[in-house]
């Protein structure tokens, strides 16, 4: 699986494009790191179109592109293919939020912006709850991509995102949204889990249980998934 | 997958949910239930009173001509859970059975990241900017009273008699 990750992330540090949008945002996070005081706002837009830009069509690439096939063809286990490619997204972030963090320091003592000091405590939570919104947030990414083509995974994930947030009149339909963000896509307040606060512990087993799901899901889905050469 | 494997063998471990993801999934499920079972009976709290559903509780008030009593509350909130246990008492469940429509308005923003869009709304439409908070409103919506915070059993019960009463 070691060897996966490693694939994944030298597949991303040679896209031109991905390290172009990925260190955009890192510099644009790193301002209001040395602004605030710590927080990147990663797992805010910039955290999601990272992940984004990290996790979409993450497999089906891959797979169109034949190098599934050919991964596929050694002595390899599927679950260590996939997973390779849901511990590189989290790597990914993670050093994302590490460069955010590196130059949030450089910027806080070059321009020396207004706001709080750095807190390297704030700095360290930021990268850990960073980290695992991203962990939660790459296993739906991962289930998606397990059987959607091309960027079907972030089309799906966005999707169901709209589909949530739609307000209607009809209850049942309210309910079942509701239900759905509560037990399947909680947003975990993390910082407040950590700190003992017992709703928010709730909120972090439903989205621990929930990251599982998906994770299982994704990898019953592609075992079973037949790739044809030239096909996606 | 070991080299010395025959095809058979293969595909079945191929299929197969790895031992990892089996026992990951197990501990996910056991910090599900642990966690919701140290979270529970907080805002879970119904005491004695029948609570109605928010959805159904403008066509129940107007079937009946009750008003609607709204408690907003919270799982994290000290002070709710002070009125839950009066709302366990034969003395307060009785006159809210009797002279309301009671919903229970559980916010989920701390936890959840939001509420639910009509709950968002009720929040709204009442200014309810701290828990618990009681809300009277006439079955179209109109506000009749409102109680924020928590004294004690007396000013509850004063409030359920009159709350238009400022």
């Amino acid at each position: 699986m070691i060897e996966m990750i490693r694939r994944f992330l030298r597949q991303k540090s040679r896209s031109t494009g991905t390290l172009i949008v990925v260190g955009l945002f890192a510099v644009a996070s790193a301002f209001t790191l040395a602004s605030t005081g710590g927080q990147t706002g990663a797992g805010g837009g910039a955290g999601f179109l990272v992940l984004l830009v990290l996790a979409a069509a993450c497999v089906a690439k891959d797979a169109s592109g034949g190098a599934l096939q050919m991964i596929l063809a050694r002595p390899i286990r599927r679950t260590d293919y996939l997973f390779g490619r849901y511990f590189g997204i989290v790597a990914a972030f993670a050093a994302f939020l590490v460069a955010c963090s590196l130059l949030g320091v450089v910027a806080k003592a070059a321009w020396n912006a207004g706001g709080p000091p750095l807190s390297p405590q704030a700095m360290l939570a930021g990268l850990g709850y960073g980290t695992l919104w991203a962990a939660q947030t790459a296993a739906v990414f991962l289930f998606f991509s397990s059987f959607l083509p091309g960027y079907g995974d972030a089309v799906a994930f966005l999707g169901l995102q709209v589909l949530l947030s739609v307000q209607t009149s009809a209850s049942w339909y309210q309910r079942l949204a509701e239900a759905i963000r509560r037990e399947v896509m909680p947003a975990v307040p993390w910082d407040k889990a950590f700190g003992g606060d017992l709703a928010a512990l709730a909120a972090a087993g439903r989205g621990v249980l929930a990251t599982v799901v998906f994770l299982a899901a994704a990898s019953l889905i592609f075992a079973r998934r037949e790739f044809v050469y030239g096909q996606d | 997958m070991d080299r010395t494997e025959t095809p058979a063998a293969a595909g079945r471990s191929q299929s197969r949910v790895s031992p990892v993801l089996f026992w990951a999934l197990l501990a996910a499920i056991v910090f599900r239930i642990v966690t919701a079972v140290m979270d529970r009976g907080g805002a879970d709290g119904t005491g004695l009173v029948r609570w109605h559903p928010r959805e159904d509780a403008a066509a129940r008030a107007a079937s009946t001509g009750k008003p609607i009593l709204y408690d907003f509350t919270a799982a994290w909130c000290g002070p709710c859970r002070l009125i839950d246990r009066d709302w366990g008492t034969r003395e307060v469940a009785d006159r809210v059975n009797a002279s309301f429509v009671p919903v229970r308005i559980v916010d989920r923003a701390r936890e959840d990241g939001r509420n639910a869009p009509d709950v968002a709304e009720l929040q709204r439409r009442y200014e309810v900017s701290g828990f618990p908070t009681l809300v009277v409103a006439s079955p179209d919506g109109r506000l009749i009273g409102k109680h924020e915070g928590y004294r004690n059993r007396e000013a509850l019960v004063e409030f359920l008699k009159e709350p238009g009463r400022p």
